[in-house]
């Protein structure tokens, strides 16, 4: 009786430790995903609009391309 | 095709980190950059945009290793066809071939594709941005791709846009590109093709109209007469775009631009001349290319001497078939009636000797029937 219970211990331990480490990674890979700067840009569309009102703003001043006639 | 806002290109939907088999890759793992920088003009420093251009074999090929294998192969990566017409009619001195590839691949070679510029984005020859805020694609969506690029001739002819002529009967049946064209022919196969109709797996009109030649099918006469003479195209196309006289050159500012001379609609049925065990008809429709003695004048002086080696009227498999066409309601209509052929009078004198081999010579032109009966493509 004794010797089950010590098994069923160590196995409650053990799913444990595992589950934790498992919630653990998830963490890691979550918290990874905040402080990705690309993806927290990316994802945002007013950051995104900033950005590239900032970049045509300081290419206004290139002169244009001459364009094509007829089909390519 | 609706373009993008400049931060619509480039918005990518964080639904991304749920894709069970994309998800998982940190952005800088395709692109580079650096991703704990929170100024853009540092983090984007070594950026790739598109890293399955040229070579895809650290990014997609990482998993999809078979498909990576025959990219570099494949003819909208390699663009094969424009290399060898171009050099097939370019001068042999050296460095003048020098300064006509120069152009080509300023100009033509621009129109390429990539694993990434079908799957995730629009191609960057048609002002690029993400498809689906970067969500991975497995069939390109046709008007934002395929026809992104195939769009004066491919696209105008299939949806009915060439002014008084139909759309494709696929179309009104609802057929999107890969119906016809599936990945393995787009993928390419590993072998170098001199052009698109050497593939291998490329469609075939009998892969699905297999039964045309039965007793039973309809017009099985008419389908058995004609075998091998014509081409599926010269009874069931109707006309179609044919351009002119392109010449490429860089503005002042180094700006890559070209001109072509207007586009006609028009039917021409030549001689095959790419006749061969696969594409074994005598007949079949031919589409002027917008070459010329001039094209790379620009880059450099008498760059294409040996123009007249190819014709300027090319195998063409226009994508506007219907059962009825003008050509084919009676025998008539075809046997007989000169303005479809391309005869002499229709080719450009400084144009004549490139296209001696597709020219019909009046004695090979069908004579008219007096019994204009029986054969009816309705």
């Amino acid at each position: 009786m004794k010797g089950k219970a010590i098994r069923f211990l160590i196995s409650l331990v053990f799913a444990l430790g595992v589950s934790l480490l498992l919630f653990q990674g998830h963490r890691m890979a979550w918290s990874a995903d905040k402080e990705n700067q690309c993806f927290t840009c990316h994802t945002s569309a007013r950051k995104l609009i900033q950005i590239t009102r900032e970049i045509a703003n300081t290419r206004k001043a290139s002169p244009s391309a001459t364009e094509s006639e007829g089909e390519g | 095709m609706e373009p993008l806002a400049p931060h619509e290109k480039v918005f990518v939907d964080s639904e991304i980190a749920e894709d069970e088999n994309h998800g998982e890759l940190s952005c800088e793992e395709c692109h580079g950059g650096n991703p704990n920088e929170p100024d853009w003009r540092i983090a984007h420093k070594g950026v790739v945009k598109d890293p399955s251009y040229p070579d895809p074999s650290e990014t997609c090929g990482a998993c999809h290793g078979g498909i990576a294998e025959h990219y570099q192969k494949s003819l909208h990566v390699s663009l094969t066809p424009f290399k060898r017409m171009i050099d097939k009619r370019a001068n042999t001195a050296k460095e003048v071939r020098a300064k006509v590839n120069e152009g080509r691949k300023l100009h033509c070679s621009s129109c390429h594709s990539s694993c990434g510029q079908c799957h995730i984005s629009r191609p960057e020859s048609v002002g690029g941005g993400l498809l689906e805020a970067h969500l991975f694609q497995r069939r390109p969506p046709m008007q934002l791709v395929c026809t992104a690029c195939h769009g004066s001739r491919i696209e105008k002819e299939y949806f009915g846009k060439n002014k008084g002529i139909k759309p494709d009967i696929h179309k009104e049946k609802y057929f999107k590109c890969n119906k016809c064209h599936n990945a393995d022919e787009m993928h390419g196969d590993g072998k170098d093709y001199a052009n698109r109709y050497e593939v291998e797996n490329a469609p075939k009109c009998l892969h699905c109209h297999e039964s045309i030649y039965e007793p039973k099918s309809k017009n099985a006469k008419g389908h058995w007469i004609h075998k091998d003479l014509v081409s599926c195209h010269v009874c069931h196309s109707q006309p179609y775009k044919n351009c002119y006289s392109c010449h490429v050159g860089r503005d002042e500012h180094g700006y890559t631009f070209y001109k072509t001379k207007e586009s006609q609609i028009k039917f021409k049925i030549g001689l095959n001349p790419l006749r061969s065990k696969k594409r074994s008809e005598k007949f079949v429709t031919l589409r002027h290319v917008p070459v010329d003695h001039d094209s790379f004048k620009f880059y450099v002086k008498d760059g294409l001497t040996n123009f007249d080696t190819l014709p300027t009227w090319k195998l063409a498999t226009p994508h506007n078939i219907r059962r009825q066409t003008p050509q084919n309601k009676t025998c008539n209509d075809c046997h007989g009636n000169k303005e479809i052929f391309l005869l002499e009078k229709d080719v450009e004198t400084n144009y004549l000797k490139a296209n001696k081999d597709v020219i019909v010579p009046p004695d090979l032109l069908p004579k008219t029937r007096r019994d204009d009966w029986g054969i009816r493509a309705h």
